[in-house]
């Protein structure tokens, strides 16, 4: 396994880096903003579950768009860290702080998404209970799942901004140091703007 | 009498355990770690006036442009001809770099360093049965650039401080991909530039970087080692690409 990612290095992290961006960070964008109809009270919320799950192709489209790429960038994510012995704390340089986040909210980012899926698309599928507002607000009386979801929201924000600042450079398009620092403000804000509607919509289911 | 106080961590070979001894040295103005260092060698005592065997060191050129005497001086990475005493908080705490193998002391063996530079073959292969004349001009921007990449002094610092250059690693560092663009920037150079991209796409090479960019902080003579790796990235993409589409 280690001598074939070897051989395959530079394939593997081209796709690992590009998927990180398409199709998985589309898709957060999009559930962030699924997300928010919950805002709207749960019968605009509950109509729109609807329309998605009655979309043309759906377990093809998440198959293929989601599931698939999320295991590749995960699984490849995993054994990349092997390459990780971490001196932040030495060198404590934002840019290094940046590099280590990236890694430990990766890891968040997986446990939560495991969860994630299992709790609200495979459970339900297996058993038959309804995807919908009170399923959701309803496991958010839990505290410790309520503040899981904050943790892994942070989380996956953070490490999908700062990749974007990373895919930036990993491609060759951000090269110098100026165009690396305004990327790291758009990154940021990005960012911040992603977190205050995923926090947001945290909020209206509890 | 005024004296400056050293910690320095000492190992006999790679093979036995470090251990920690101090020293006292006659302050001097002006002085450095490397003028201290002689002191110690000269009266080799520690600071209980135990006996004890001198200190080993590398060192050569005594101005920062060799990179020999590379070592942790005070917790940082840095070149200790240039690390005056008078700007450094006592005791001095001294111990070899952590990325290289140890031969003794203060002493380490940067080999992988000079590996790195051979597998990316960073040099300008100009031998043959005839003579070649005049290479092609390199025009003044490019000169630039590859002034400021032609610094290094293979001292490593930008490697101790990467956290993805280590032992399980096959990483071959800032230093050598810098070296790649020098040497493809040449117009005789790049010649060989796509065998230099196929090497560093492959084991060990470009993809290894995580950008945590610590290089760039640390490097004595400045050399602009996220641009250098940011570059070559671009140039590995779009060389990919060209083979892929041209297969
Ligand atoms: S790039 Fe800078 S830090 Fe790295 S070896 Fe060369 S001179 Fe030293």
């Amino acid at each position: 396994m280690k001598k074939w990612v070897q051989e395959h290095h530079f394939l593997i992290r081209k796709i690992h880096s590009l998927l990180g961006v398409v199709p998985m960070g589309v898709f957060l964008m999009e559930h962030l903003i699924t997300n928010s109809f919950g805002k709207f009270g749960p019968e605009v919320y509950n109509e729109k579950i609807e329309w998605i799950q009655g979309l043309p192709y759906l377990l093809a489209m998440e198959i293929g768009i989601i599931f698939l790429p999320i295991l590749f960038h995960a699984l490849f994510g995993v054994v990349f860290l092997w390459a990780w012995k971490d001196n932040s704390l030495q060198y404590s340089y934002s840019r290094n702080w940046r590099y280590t986040f990236q890694r430990v909210t990766g890891v968040i980012a997986l446990f939560f998404i495991g969860y994630h899926v299992w709790k609200f698309r495979i459970e339900t599928a297996l058993t038959g209970i309804p995807v919908n507002f009170d399923l959701v607000a309803g496991a958010f009386q839990n505290p410790l799942v309520f503040y899981f979801y904050f943790l892994g929201m942070v989380s996956i924000v953070y490490h999908f901004t700062n990749g974007v600042w990373s895919f930036l450079v990993h491609w060759g398009i951000t090269v110098g140091p100026r165009a690396q620092q305004i990327s790291t403000y758009v990154c940021a804000a990005l960012g911040l703007g992603l977190l205050y509607i995923g926090l947001d919509a945290l909020w209206a289911f509890v | 009498m005024k004296t400056v106080r050293f910690k320095i961590k000492r190992q006999q070979s790679l093979d036995t355990a470090p251990y920690w001894e101090e020293f006292e040295v006659p302050y001097r103005p002006g002085m450095n770690v490397i003028t201290a260092l002689y002191d110690i060698a000269k009266n080799p005592k520690t600071a209980d006036g135990k006996a004890t065997s001198a200190v080993a060191w590398d060192a050569n050129c005594l101005e920062e442009v060799c990179g020999a005497c590379t070592m942790i001086v005070n917790g940082k990475v840095r070149q200790s001809c240039s690390a005056l005493v008078d700007a450094l908080q006592q005791p001095i705490c001294l111990e070899p770099m952590t990325k290289f193998p140890v031969v003794r002391d203060l002493r380490v063996n940067r080999k992988r360093m000079f590996d790195a530079l051979k597998r990316v073959k960073a040099w300008i292969p100009i031998d043959g049965t005839y003579d070649l004349g005049e290479g092609p001009k390199l025009s003044p921007q490019d000169q630039h650039i590859g002034y400021a990449l032609s610094k290094c002094m293979t001292c490593g610092c930008c490697l101790e401080v990467c956290p993805q250059y280590h032992d399980r690693s096959p990483f071959v560092g800032a230093a050598a991909l810098s070296q790649v663009r020098l040497f493809n920037l040449h117009p005789t150079g790049k010649m060989q530039e796509e065998e230099r991209l196929e090497t560093i796409m492959g084991e060990g090479g470009i993809e290894d970087c995580g950008n945590a960019q610590n290089c760039v902080r640390v490097c004595p003579k400045d050399i602009p080692l996220t641009t250098s790796i940011a570059d070559l990235n671009r140039k590995t993409t779009a060389y990919a690409l060209k083979k892929f589409f041209r297969s």
